[in-house]
């Protein structure tokens, strides 16, 4: 890599001394990271600097990072195939999509592809709906979260029954149109309808009286049903409507401990990790033979010193692993799972945030790398150690360090020189650095830090 | 000691391209290059080699290319070959991979290396045929997909492992010199350091002419070559229908048309 900076060169002390650091390097990536913080004329030069080259437009075009200010820029360019680009782009903001849409001269694909995208503006969405005829097209909008309850109502006058599996899942889909959905749908389209926030209370009603298990089991999942209907579903012989219902958080304490004795693994998983289940319940999935439900439950908020302490001599590794998991285990217990013969048990203490630091100290005598990386990212690490693991030849252990909210400046300066550009990339918004740590990496030879860096101090300014 | 590493610049396809108005390759502007993946296998092997080593044994990249190849090279000096060499003429342009075997060996006559690495195949022509050529120009022991290696500077035979189909491996003695080509896997390449990157772009990259090289304008490029690309297009797709409907009415579909093809 060419050096694009004159080497020493020293933080720019104003906005306008880091454009002009940017102009004076012909950096492609640095240039898109401050490009939104120029003004006047060396906005102009920014640009000239970004569209100097066809090759350099494409690239920016279809690059996931490249900052929204530069793409709606590029929306101005005369080029199929950039506006090609900018539409499949998920950073492309609304009004760069409307650029879009302007120039499009009617293309198919742009305008597809503006139905699909994430960041197409309801009204947008509602001028398509009005002018075009492409079924694709119009299906697409039927789907779009964006699209309001006003197009959506349009869509259906205009080709009634084309879209009714997307106006069923549809956020924004109104309640009468629902009905009609229900009324006219296969035993799909009523599951969605059933699912829907906005479904009316009497066809809940009339789907409690479904025979088909794919509308019951939809209907099992809904928050709103009462629990009368709650109580009749629970004695249903269907195990997905079982299992759909064990999650309903509406289920209750009472039901929720009739079904514990259920035969099914699948329903007492579902079970496992709901906070209404009583003292004697909870005893009983410890006790489980099915060791999915035991790492469930293992997890629970609530669950008993006792019920952990059991939990934790379980003959299954993953379950063990599940208790060092649960942010309520107490230290004595992590200290014994520490001591765990299973590794993948002690990498779980390793990252236990209430783990003290001299059982930490102790894992970090380990060779493991789960463990090691464990025990870098745990802000109850010493300080000392951090800095030893972060001479690591291991990634993963060195990111662990990288990560660590506890980790000091003079534990990270060394990994400002990490050969994983990632790292280096990482460290550019870490809080314990400081500007000129960061400056550093400002001429680095991968282009996605440079940006980050240019990217980091054009916000800063943009914030002044 | 010496080991010379042939490394190719390679050209991957953004999501979307264009074809030149000549349809014999891809428009450049939608081309990004990089250095070839398998060839970061073979360098990391010279590496390995180089650093476990009593004795002293030198590591040189080679490339066949223009200016720009220039990067690839130094990427290879960051990670910590000690020489690299760019061959290049005009007169090259449009060389096949059997051309680019004979320009190399015409390298390694030059160098007298003791083992000379590639990678298995390059990821965007996959001919597979740059290193098994190479090693024909030269008359040279060869091995192909090579998967493990043992060999000791200096020695006259390695013993390599060779991956084959079906999930066969094949252990092979091997007369030094000779010509390997790398698999993907056979170590774990490392990153430059950021060190090592900065010296790197301090570092001479050797520029070799055909002249250097004994060879002639008529040895190389399009009219030495024997095959010639007449074409380059993206075929017409196949006939593909979109499952519409909720999820559930999709697995429906896709079960109804699973048991069609099973004629239930």
């Amino acid at each position: 890599m060419p050096m694009l900076f004159p080497p020493d060169i020293s933080l720019p002390n104003s906005a306008d001394a880091l454009i002009d650091c940017v102009i004076n390097s012909g950096d492609l990536h640095s240039a898109a990271a401050v490009y939104e913080l120029a003004q006047g004329e060396q906005k102009k030069q920014l640009r000239d600097l970004l569209c100097e080259e066809r090759r350099n437009t494409l690239l920016l075009a279809r690059w996931e990072h490249t900052p929204a200010a530069v793409l709606q820029m590029l929306a101005e360019i005369d080029d199929e195939t950039v506006r090609l680009r900018l539409d499949k782009n998920p950073a492309s903001r609304a009004g760069t999509l409307n650029t879009i849409y302007k120039n499009s001269g009617h293309d198919r694909q742009l305008l597809c592809l503006l139905t699909q995208h994430a960041h197409s503006s309801s009204t947008l969405l509602k001028r398509l709906a009005m002018s075009e005829d492409d079924i694709p097209i119009l299906k697409s909008i039927a789907a779009h979260p964006n699209t309001d309850a006003n197009t959506l109502m349009c869509l259906e006058k205009h080709y009634p029954g084309m879209f009714d599996n997307e106006l069923a899942v549809h956020a924004e889909t109104p309640t009468e149109l629902l009905e009609t959905l229900y009324q006219r749908g296969n035993c799909f389209i009523r599951s969605a309808v059933v699912s829907h926030i906005r479904c009316p209370e009497h066809l809940l009603d009339s789907a409690f009286n479904e025979t088909d298990t794919t509308i019951l089991r939809h209907l099992a999942a809904n928050p709103r049903l009462d629990s009368e209907k709650l109580a009749v579903l629970a004695q249903h012989d269907d195990v997905s409507v079982l299992r759909t219902l064990a999650g309903n958080p509406s289920l209750g304490a009472e039901l929720a401990n009739q079904m514990i004795q259920n035969s099914s693994n699948s329903v007492r998983r579902t079970l496992a990790s709901r906070t209404d289940l009583t003292a004697e319940n909870l005893q009983r999935l410890v006790d489980d033979d099915d060791h999915w439900v035991r790492q469930w439950v293992a997890r629970h908020p609530k669950l008993p010193d006792l019920l952990l302490n059991q939990l934790a001599s379980d003959q299954n590794d993953e379950v063990r692993r599940a208790v060092t998991r649960n942010p309520q285990t107490p230290v004595d217990i992590l200290r014994q799972l520490a001591e765990d013969s299973s590794v993948w048990v002690r990498a779980g203490v390793a990252y236990q945030k209430n783990t003290p630091a001299d059982v930490l100290s102790t894992l970090s005598e380990e060779s493991d790398v789960d463990v090691l990386s464990g025990v870098a990212s745990n802000p109850n690490t010493p300080q000392a150690i951090l800095i030893r693991l972060s001479g690591s030849q291991q990634t993963d252990i060195r990111r662990g360090v990288i990560i660590n909210p506890q980790a000091e400046r003079d534990t990270l300066l060394p990994l400002l020189e990490d050969p994983y550009y990632l790292h280096r990339l990482l460290l550019v918004s870490n809080p314990a650095l400081n500007d000129n740590d960061r400056w550093s990496l400002h001429d680095d030879p991968d282009l996605s830090v440079r940006f980050m860096v240019f990217k980091w101090f054009a916000q800063k300014y943009l914030q002044l | 000691m010496k080991i010379l590493v042939a490394v190719k610049e390679v050209a991957a396809l953004d999501e979307d391209f264009e074809i030149r108005d000549d349809e014999l390759d891809v428009d450049e502007d939608f081309l990004l290059y990089d250095l070839n993946e398998w060839d970061d296998f073979s360098l990391e092997e010279a590496m390995v080699i180089k650093e476990s080593s009593d004795t002293e044994v030198e590591v040189v990249v080679v490339s066949v290319g223009p200016e720009r190849v220039d990067d690839i090279l130094r990427k290879c000096l960051a990670k910590g070959a000690d020489r690299a060499i760019r061959v290049w003429d005009d007169a090259m342009e449009g060389s096949d991979s059997v051309t680019i075997g004979r320009i190399l060996s015409a390298v390694v006559e030059k160098e007298k290396p003791d083992m000379v690495f590639a990678g298995v195949q390059s990821s965007d022509d996959a001919a597979g045929s740059t290193g098994i050529s190479l090693a024909a120009s030269l008359n040279w022991p060869h091995a192909a997909v090579v998967a493990g290696l043992e060999y000791q500077p200096g020695s006259n035979k390695a013993k390599i492992t060779r991956e084959l189909e079906g999930g066969l491996s094949q252990i092979v003695e091997i007369d030094c010199p000779s010509v390997l080509t790398i698999q993907l896997g056979i170590n774990t390449p490392r990153y430059a350091s950021l060190r090592g990157i900065k010296q790197a772009a301090a570092k001479p990259v050797d520029e070799i002419s055909l002249a250097d090289l004994g060879l002639s304008d008529s040895d190389v490029g399009v009219d030495a070559a024997l095959s010639r690309v007449r074409r380059m297009y993206i075929p017409e797709k196949g006939m593909a229908s979109m499952i519409e409907g909720t999820p559930a009415e999709q697995a429906a579909k896709l079960a109804e048309i699973i048991r069609e093809f099973k004629g239930e």
